[in-house]
């Protein structure tokens, strides 16, 4: 792909912003500030940190890629994810804003289910947070490599590297600082791309509203009851207060301004998923009809954007890509140091903060090995989703309302979830039943039972030396 | 659906977006503040 001057000049620009906010932000002196920003972090930029890292390459290039070949399908079937994120506001992340002695999932585990159920969250936590950094590692070393022509090893580094020296520098505030900037970018470019398209789609609007309705329903005819179920609930629920996501809700200065960044991105969720859907719909007619999917949004940006502007919607695919691994980076860093390392050695705060930077470049290297070996990028969404939502969604949620939450139920709810969806996924999904719907059934029967044969615990509050809040 | 998603949509991301700008602005300043007392 040849790029014009000013295109180049804009991607600099990008890189130039994201290096001055990472020097500004970059001082941390304390593990909570690493972690969860010393719980300061106001509603707006909850709200942008939060939506900026849903809307990664999935929700954007990909989205675009689908509304192509099917109209509209994916969007309505998507609208489960916004429903999810208002629920989440409205109920879950409220109550986990209120507890300020936590700087990790794993923490609000412990408090209620003990060590094992903290250890055992740390594990599933870090294990997801490496497959997302790599899967979001190999989409930016894609586009790097289509770009630039460098070698594809040299892009993986590039990408991951550079996110994780800015998530190494200034722990989560920084993140946050700089996640709210990718999310300017996106904002201001890809709706500026809609309207150049609309512009100069042959099509007058109302054919290309026929046209969307036609392909809509083209396709929901062509789709099963369980396919349809198997994707809403997936995305319902594959999704719900992972660790980057938790960790906005702790990060939050009070529990209303963490309700309302909820409220907030599970609208903005609506209105831009809308937007890259409709992208693809206009597609038809400036893009050449034999584009591939995920193709299809660089292709119409090439064609409709002028140079310079080209060069800032790609600093924007850059944002949507590096954002979304800023935030999985910082979280898993703080759950492989607070739910593993600390679960049964306590560490001084000075080398707790220490081993969070360094296990944040540890992880990213980790993170590039596995990119080479890393599956289809759907697919291994799909399956990191199919173990998330099994093991821990059942016990933190019923833990977060349940007065003397048993410490059985909620170790015995994550070894059974996520053991029988594992085992579903090597089945191959018998009879077409998505695994996600089998972990969270066997998940749920565990957690009853473990609550019924288990002994009561009181909740207590993590220690200064536990929860290290300064 | 298409006309919702040309208008009002797009428009509602833009100021999401701008809103955006303004926070960062001020949590970055609010930061350095941070830092400097700090020292």
């Amino acid at each position: 792909m040849n790029l014009s001057f000013l295109d180049l000049a804009a991607v600099a620009f990008y890189f130039g912003l994201m290096t001055v906010v990472g020097v500004l932000t970059r001082r941390t002196k304390t593990f909570s500030e690493f972690a969860v920003g010393k719980h300061s972090v106001p509603t707006i930029m909850v709200f942008a940190s939060l939506a900026t890292t849903i809307v990664g390459p999935g929700f954007s290039i990909g989205f675009t890629g689908k509304s192509w070949g099917v109209g509209y399908v994916f969007y309505f079937l998507t609208l489960s994810y916004a429903v999810q994120v208002v629920l989440c506001g409205l109920y879950f992340a409220p109550r986990l804003s209120l507890e300020r002695d936590c700087s990790s999932l794993g923490d609000v585990m412990r408090k209620r289910y003990g060590r094992f159920a903290q250890l055992l969250t740390g594990i599933v936590s870090v294990g997801l947070c490496v497959g997302f950094t790599a899967i979001m590692g190999k989409i930016g070393g894609a586009m790097l490599h289509a770009v630039s022509g460098w070698p594809m090893e040299l892009c993986l580094i590039a990408v991951t590297g550079a996110t994780a020296l800015l998530t190494f520098t200034g722990g989560l505030r920084a993140t946050v600082a700089t996640e709210a900037i990718q999310f300017t970018f996106k904002c201001l470019i890809v709706p500026l791309m809609l309207f150049m398209a609309l512009a100069r789609s042959p099509d007058t609007l109302a054919a290309l509203s026929t046209k969307a309705s036609e392909m809509t329903e083209q396709a929901f005819s062509k789709m099963s009851g369980v396919q349809i179920f198997g994707i809403v609930l997936s995305f319902a629920l594959g999704e719900v207060l992972l660790p980057p996501v938790a960790n906005r809700a702790l990060s939050a200065k009070s529990g209303s301004a963490s309700r309302a960044g909820f409220l907030l991105a599970g609208g903005f969720v609506v209105a831009w998923l809308a937007v890259v859907a409709t992208l693809g719909i206009l597609a038809h007619g400036i893009v050449p009809a034999g584009t591939a999917g995920d193709d299809v949004f660089v292709t119409l940006g090439r064609s409709v954007l002028p140079a310079g502007v080209f060069g800032l919607l790609l600093a924007a695919m850059i944002a949507i890509i590096m954002s979304s691994q800023e935030s999985v980076l910082n979280s898993s860093a703080v759950a492989f140091v607070r739910d593993i390392v600390q679960v049964y050695r306590p560490v001084s705060e000075r080398a707790t903060l220490r081993l969070a930077k360094v296990s944040t470049l540890c992880i990213a290297a980790l993170a590039i090995f596995i990119a080479h070996y890393s599956p289809s990028i759907i697919d291994g969404l799909i399956m990191l989703y199919s173990i998330w939502a099994p093991t821990i969604l059942v016990p933190l949620l019923v833990g977060l309302y349940v007065r003397q939450p048993r410490p059985l139920a909620g170790c015995l709810s994550i070894l059974g979830g996520g053991g029988a969806s594992l085992t579903w996924q090597l089945m191959k999904e018998p009879h077409g039943v998505p695994a996600i719907v089998v972990g969270l059934l066997v998940c749920s029967v565990c957690y009853a039972a473990g609550h019924v044969f288990g002994r009561g615990r009181a909740m207590t509050s993590l220690q200064p030396s536990q929860g290290l809040t300064p | 659906m298409m006309y919702i998603a040309v208008t009002l949509f797009p428009v509602l991301c833009i100021a999401s977006g701008i809103a955006s700008l303004i926070s960062v602005i001020r949590f970055v300043a609010e930061i350095k503040r941070d830092i400097r007392a700090a020292r």
